[in-house]
């Protein structure tokens, strides 16, 4: 079995005092693509911000490398290796590509942002032809490609990605889903939080399906698209 | 009655040398204004710490002018350092009026120490000789004031480039569009909002040494009216907008200048009102200010 990379013990998500997300362990080991997945208010999104810092939870630990990070904010755990890509990308829309990528990279000296620049480059040769365009005028795909490529400059050993094909067109959902396997096979673990079960299966090798707040079932993607409930709540 | 242009030329040139101060407190209180949603009325006390220091340091002690001027500059982002520390850090993510008001009493508090420190009287400032010396050619001014217009292009292209290029002045920028947003990428807030300042409290206290140098007089409540007219100036350049807040300075330096050049001589009592006046015009006209941005709903 690969080590467990990061892993929550009963954790509870609470905005304000109502919870959103209760009693929720998951575990992701070494070479993942692990996906949430779940109708809308399931509480999806609340757990990616709970691992990422953005929320603390009220109870429940989480651990990252056997390292607790229940209590550490958003900004500490980007050097530590986990990055989250938000829900609606949320780019500094006044702020053109390139300084876009160095907040990404913030933490690096302006060397190693180049190094990094190179490679997200690569990665995304359209960024690179829009360097200095500001982000907001870009368009949706783009601006997807950018906020991946601010969440990878920081070389994150573990990605969270909040509903990547959300009001995209279906052709570049298709390719966002190409850039996930392709960042995935650099060797970066991936949370995936996706309303689109079908292309959610493409891409994961584990499966936590979760409904108003609660985890119900979990495990490899054929395993959990046998259930009847689900086949009957997601795929018709 | 009818100007020369030798005349008209150098009520343009007092204009932008006032201007250039205004300009300078506008902009660092400006980078306040984006990063934290406050208006930082204890900056203009800064002129008041950075005129006292220069003062006792050169008239009184006799220092050099050089390590003078440094010595201030660096007692202003010392102080700039200590008053966010002990005065706002706690109060953030509270409501907005809470860090307004400290910063109000803030003020009153440096103005208030000032005075009992130094007395209330005015004192008469004096600079190195070289800077007061009169140059008279198709306009008479003194070295000083090319000392503010040149110092103050200075720090306008450095600070430029900072928010272009380095990191922690492009994060400025980021977390006064997000500060949600900038946490999430790695910034560390924190470490922005103290840098933010100790730049614009320096730069509060080296526009102290050009107040003083200018009107030759420097008093316990002297930062007072630069303040509020630092203030004016964001309003009218569009809150939200660095080169607004710098384009609102020299506005006013020039509007103030020209209410006393060209209005009949009984009217320069009212070169504040005018300001004023202005501030209520344009927030009729465009209320976002020249170079504010909509508000987006």
């Amino acid at each position: 079995m690969k080590t467990i990379l990061l892993k929550t013990e009963s954790i509870e998500v609470c905005y304000g005092i109502i919870p959103a997300v209760r009693d929720l362990s998951l575990e992701v080991r070494e070479g993942q693509i692990v996906a949430l997945i779940g109708a809308n208010g399931a509480g999806k999104s609340t757990t990616l911000k709970a691992l990422a810092g953005i929320l603390h939870p009220r109870q429940g630990k989480i651990f990252y490398k056997e390292k607790e990070i229940t209590k550490l904010s958003a900004d500490r755990r980007v050097p530590l290796g986990i990055t989250l890509v938000p829900e609606g990308r949320q780019l500094f829309s006044t702020l053109t590509t390139k300084e876009n990528l160095r907040l990404g990279a913030y933490c690096y000296t302006e060397t190693e942002f180049k190094e990094g620049l190179g490679w997200i480059y690569s990665i995304f040769p359209i960024l690179k032809e829009r360097e200095n365009q500001i982000a907001g005028t870009l368009s949706g795909g783009e601006q997807q490609m950018l906020a991946f490529g601010r969440a990878i400059i920081s070389k994150p050993e573990l990605l969270l990605l909040d509903e990547p094909s959300l009001g995209l067109a279906p052709l570049i959902i298709k390719e966002v889903y190409e850039i996930i396997k392709k960042i995935k096979s650099t060797g970066i673990n991936i949370i995936l939080v996706e309303q689109n079960i079908k292309m959610a299966m493409q891409v994961t090798d584990y499966m936590y399906v979760m409904e108003a707040g609660e985890m119900t079932i979990q495990g490899e993607p054929l395993k959990v698209m046998k259930d009847e409930d689900i086949r009957k709540a997601y795929l018709g | 009655m009818v100007f020369s242009a030798s005349y008209i030329f150098q009520q343009i040139f007092n204009g932008i040398v006032l201007g250039s101060i205004y300009a300078l407190l506008a902009l660092g209180m400006a980078v306040i204004y984006g990063i934290l949603g406050l208006i930082n009325f204890a900056h203009g006390a800064l002129i008041t710490v950075g005129a006292f220091c220069f003062y006792f340091l050169f008239s009184v002690y006799h220092w050099s002018f050089i390590l003078v001027i440094i010595l201030s500059v660096a007692l202003g982002g010392l102080m700039g350092f200590v008053l966010e520390a002990i005065g706002y850090r706690k109060l953030r993510g509270g409501p907005g009026v809470s860090l307004l008001i400290t910063s109000l009493g803030i003020y009153i508090f440096i103005e208030n120490a000032v005075k009992l420190l130094v007395s209330p009287q005015p004192y008469a400032f004096s600079m190195p000789p070289f800077l007061d010396k009169i140059i008279s050619t198709f306009i008479t001014f003194r070295l000083i004031d090319l000392f503010i217009i040149a110092t103050t292009i200075t720090i306008m292209i450095c600070f430029g480039i900072f928010v272009k290029r380095n990191k922690v002045g492009i994060a400025m920028r980021g977390i006064s569009e997000s500060v949600e947003t900038a946490r999430m990428v790695g910034i560390n807030v924190n470490q922005v909002i103290i840098w933010s300042f100790i730049v614009a409290s320096a730069i509060a206290a080296l526009t102290g040494f050009m107040w003083g140098s200018k009107y030759g007089q420097i008093s316990y409540d002297m930062g007072f009216m630069p303040g509020v007219i630092a203030f004016v100036s964001i309003v009218i350049g569009g809150i939200g907008s660095i080169s607004g807040a710098v384009l609102g300075g020299f506005l006013i330096g020039l509007i103030q200048t020209f209410s006393i050049g060209f209005l009949p001589p009984g009217w320069t009592m009212y070169r504040d009102a005018i300001v004023f006046a202005l501030l209520i015009i344009v927030l009729l006209i465009k209320p976002t200010g020249i170079m504010g941005r909509k508000e987006s709903i």
